[in-house]
């Protein structure tokens, strides 16, 4: 084996091994006779000293990650990975959803004169009205992007989602400029939220053109349920809720709704969803940890209410991860040791 | 440019593909001189649109060769894969003549032309 051969085939172990089993000598040898020169002092010079370039690396990265989360002919365990990231995705839009329904019902409910704990009147009146506003427009992209994938309009879709992020990013890097008239925790908090929204988007990649949308029915029957009825209450909830004294913030409404999932065996009956589920503890866990320290971070609140609720919900979502992601990993291998093995016809 | 066999590379694939079964290189090699150059598919990218070609069944496995002791794989086309270049043609040439007949009655903008 020469060396230029033995470096190429490093940079393919980026492949899942269930691909390369089927494609990789062919690979090679394509590769070897596109690098052929026709004269034979150059190819040996190659052979002993050559190196893939850059451009060939950047081709087997960009098809390692499309197969890892899309190929038809991959393993089990990675075409189950590829679904458990596009539930991600769909969960991620279907979250967002909640944005607009809570959005238009906090706004029904101060401007009719709605009873309100007095000391959230102040806070409230501190949130500029225009940003508000944008946020109200921006969340109906989340919808149309969440049926844009629905219909298989996988590009309007993240496109959509995209632009959808914009208020969010807005308001990050609007805080990072004015620093000076808020905590540095809130800032890192704020950038922490943001990356997690910004990688349920990006999971929005495991949509491409070899596959399908997914069912409409029960996707369209969650939108109406959080648009219906998860939306207001969310809304309302924290202006009911005294500022001072919360007892259940956003991260830790997450991890309850993250818990019920896990917990619930017709969630997680299918491996998809399980794994789903499993792979979504990583936001939450992010969620209510990044706030946890932005409470903590101010100062004289050591024993502010939500901190010690978070740390509850924090530990107890930790450990039904561990045991969700040790039952599904046991799930997944006993699936993929019982698949046959993929080939190029199939 | 997105076609109505995928990407513009899937299209080159697949037209690489029409006369006869080539393999890998093979396509590389026909896909570069159709194109004088512009679309010179990397190997990742190659094998890429022929996992999908063949799932999409458009393309699939001929025969397999050894070649200086290296595995050569031959594609050839389907006939669905046939009809589906095809359909890409029609749609192509649809819109080479919208743009030719809207070219022919454009005018400079100072000859009072559409604009």
């Amino acid at each position: 084996m020469s060396v230029l051969e033995d470096r190429y085939r490093a940079v393919l172990r980026v492949l899942p091994a269930s691909y390369r089993a089927v494609w990789e000598e062919e690979m090679v040898s394509t590769f070897l006779d596109s690098t052929r020169t026709g004269d034979p002092e150059d190819d040996e010079f190659l052979a002993d000293f050559g190196r893939p370039s850059m451009s060939e690396v950047v081709s087997v990265v960009v098809l390692a990650v499309r197969v890892r989360l899309a190929g038809p002919a991959v393993a089990p365990r990675i075409a189950v990975g590829g679904q458990a990231v596009r539930v991600v995705a769909m969960v991620g839009l279907l979250v967002n959803a909640i944005a607009l329904p809570a959005a238009v019902v906090q706004h029904w409910w101060l401007s009719t004169g709605m009873p309100l704990p007095a000391a959230n009147r102040a806070a409230i009146n501190a949130h500029p009205a225009d940003t508000a506003a944008a946020i109200d427009v921006f969340g109906v992209l989340w919808i149309a992007a969440l049926v844009a994938v629905l219909v298989g309009q996988y590009r309007a879709g993240k496109l959509l989602a995209v632009v959808a992020l914009v208020p969010s990013a807005a308001r990050a890097i609007e805080m990072t400029v004015h620093r000076s008239d808020v905590p540095d925790s809130l800032v890192i908090a704020v950038w922490c939220d943001l990356l997690v929204y910004v990688l349920l988007v990006a999971a929005l990649a495991a949509f491409n053109e070899r596959v399908s949308p997914p069912r409409r029915r029960p996707w369209l029957i969650a939108l109406a349920v959080v648009v219906l009825g998860v939306g207001p209450v969310v809304g309302v909830l924290p202006i009911l809720q005294p500022v001072d004294q919360p007892g259940l913030d956003w991260p830790g409404l997450v991890c309850v709704v993250w818990l019920i999932a896990a917990v619930v065996p017709r969630v997680t009956r299918s491996l998809t969803s399980a794994t789903a589920v499993a792979v979504l503890v990583v936001p939450v866990l992010a969620l209510r940890l990044v706030w946890l320290l932005y409470y903590t971070g101010l100062g004289g609140m050591g024993d502010y209410p939500p901190l010690l609720v978070g740390l509850v919900e924090l530990a107890v979502v930790a450990a039904a991860s561990v045991l969700l992601l040790l039952r599904t990993g046991h799930r997944v291998r006993s699936e993929a040791a019982a698949a046959p093995r993929p080939s190029v016809r199939s | 440019m997105g076609t109505g066999v995928g990407t513009e590379q899937a299209f080159f694939v697949l037209t690489a593909l029409a006369d006869a079964p080539r393999h890998g290189y093979g396509i590389v090699r026909e896909v570069a001189e159709a194109s004088e150059g512009r679309v010179r598919l990397k190997v990742g990218t190659l094998y890429g649109v022929l996992e999908r070609l063949v799932a999409g069944g458009l393309v699939e496995p001929d025969r397999e060769e050894i070649h200086s002791g290296r595995l050569r794989r031959y594609y050839r086309l389907t006939e669905s894969g046939r009809r589906s270049l095809l359909a890409d043609i029609a749609r192509q040439e649809a819109n080479v003549r919208l743009a030719t007949e809207r070219l022919g009655a454009w005018r400079p903008a100072t000859a009072g032309g559409a604009t």
